[in-house]
């Protein structure tokens, strides 16, 4: 058996630092992004007094005018069309929970086929384990359409990829050994 | 490392950073979430046992940060603050997970070659009865003392001493045995 300084050794030479498998910032932001809202309403709804009927109506009478005299009045100063100046970047920054959760498991899974050399013959069958995942993660995402933003689901299709992640993590380290 | 060992990282960048996400600037913020995210994962791995639940975990810890940054005065450095909202956030998700969980799950797999080494020792670890892992977890590599410990996963401190001895008994043994 090991001794108890040979264990305070290994205890010692541990990392402090673990690397998810996978990139957590993109959801992390739509989460951020959806607190930050879920904030802005709440005080929104604290503070409004301003919103209130009598207010309302004035607003709406200001806001009528003021896009009346724009229409009127305004005169483009340059009609020649603006050059489009760079292409639009695919940001995974700007996309909703959903798209967020399957963009970074599909691009951690591409990487991890693309590092895939051999299997070994217990994983024979993996791509149909593969496509069975893949089916139930379509199945989550068609109930998605029809509840878009629904915590259950999107959680549940985290899951799914994270199960699916996790196979083929297997697969891909059995053809390493 | 430990939690003694963070006090005296507070350098002048790092305040900076911190400054601006008070002012919700997403971008230092960020900045801050790839600076500390691999000490955050490691203790919600270390203590969930479960890659999957760990990541969630870990995102939760950064949207509690995020949430409470104008809260943060400066009165311990940002790594104390932001360790101990980790470490309670991760405590939470073990107690949920404490009546869920089955003796019989499969064990996860640590991806990643940087672990080299100490790769078998990370294993055995999650291998480890769930509360003797949560507290040695919590003393041998987060610094707690038997006491805080007791206080944080609500049990009696000796049940803080024996778990951590049977859980390096049990280490021991399974080193010896691989």
């Amino acid at each position: 058996m090991k001794t108890e300084q040979e264990l305070d050794a290994l205890i010692a030479g541990l990392s402090s630092e673990l690397k998810p498998s996978r990139d957590l910032w993109p959801e992390l932001e739509q989460r951020l992004a959806e607190s930050a809202a879920a904030e802005t309403k709440v005080i929104a709804i604290k503070t409004n007094t301003w919103l209130s009927v009598p207010f309302a109506s004035a607003y709406v009478a200001s806001a009528a005018s003021v896009l009346l005299a724009v229409t009127l009045f305004w005169q483009p100063a340059d009609l020649q069309p603006v050059a489009v100046t760079a292409p639009l970047a695919f940001n995974p920054q700007l996309l909703d929970a959903e798209t967020a959760i399957v963009y970074s498991f599909e691009q951690a899974k591409a990487e991890q086929l693309a590092s895939m050399k051999t299997v070994d013959p217990v994983y024979a069958d993996w791509q149909q384990q593969m496509a069975q995942w893949q089916q139930a993660i379509g199945q989550v995402q068609l109930a998605l359409k029809y509840n878009p933003n629904e915590a259950l689901l999107l959680k549940q299709l985290r899951q799914l990829y994270s199960q699916q992640q996790n196979y083929l993590q297997k697969v891909v380290q059995s053809g390493l050994v | 490392m430990l939690r003694s060992d963070y006090t005296e990282q507070s350098a002048s960048p790092m305040d900076d950073l911190v400054s601006l996400s008070q002012q919700g600037d997403l971008k230092a913020f960020r900045q801050l979430y790839q600076q500390h995210s691999g000490r955050v994962y490691a203790v919600c791995l270390r203590l969930l046992a479960d890659p999957s639940k760990a990541e969630d975990a870990c995102q939760e810890v950064f949207v509690k940060v995020w949430q409470q940054l104008a809260l943060f005065r400066g009165d311990s450095s940002f790594t104390t603050w932001l360790h101990s909202i980790a470490t309670r956030t991760a405590i939470d998700v073990w107690r949920q997970d404490k009546l869920l969980r089955l003796a019989t799950e499969e064990m996860p797999d640590i991806a990643g070659a940087e672990l080299g080494q100490s790769r078998e020792l990370e294993q055995l670890i999650l291998r480890l009865p769930h509360q003797a892992r949560a507290v040695f977890v919590l003393f041998a590599l987060e610094g707690y003392q038997h006491q805080e410990i007791a206080e944080l996963l609500g049990i009696a401190e000796g049940s803080s001493k024996s778990q951590y001895h049977r859980a390096r008994q049990l280490l021991r043994e399974w080193l010896d045995e691989n």
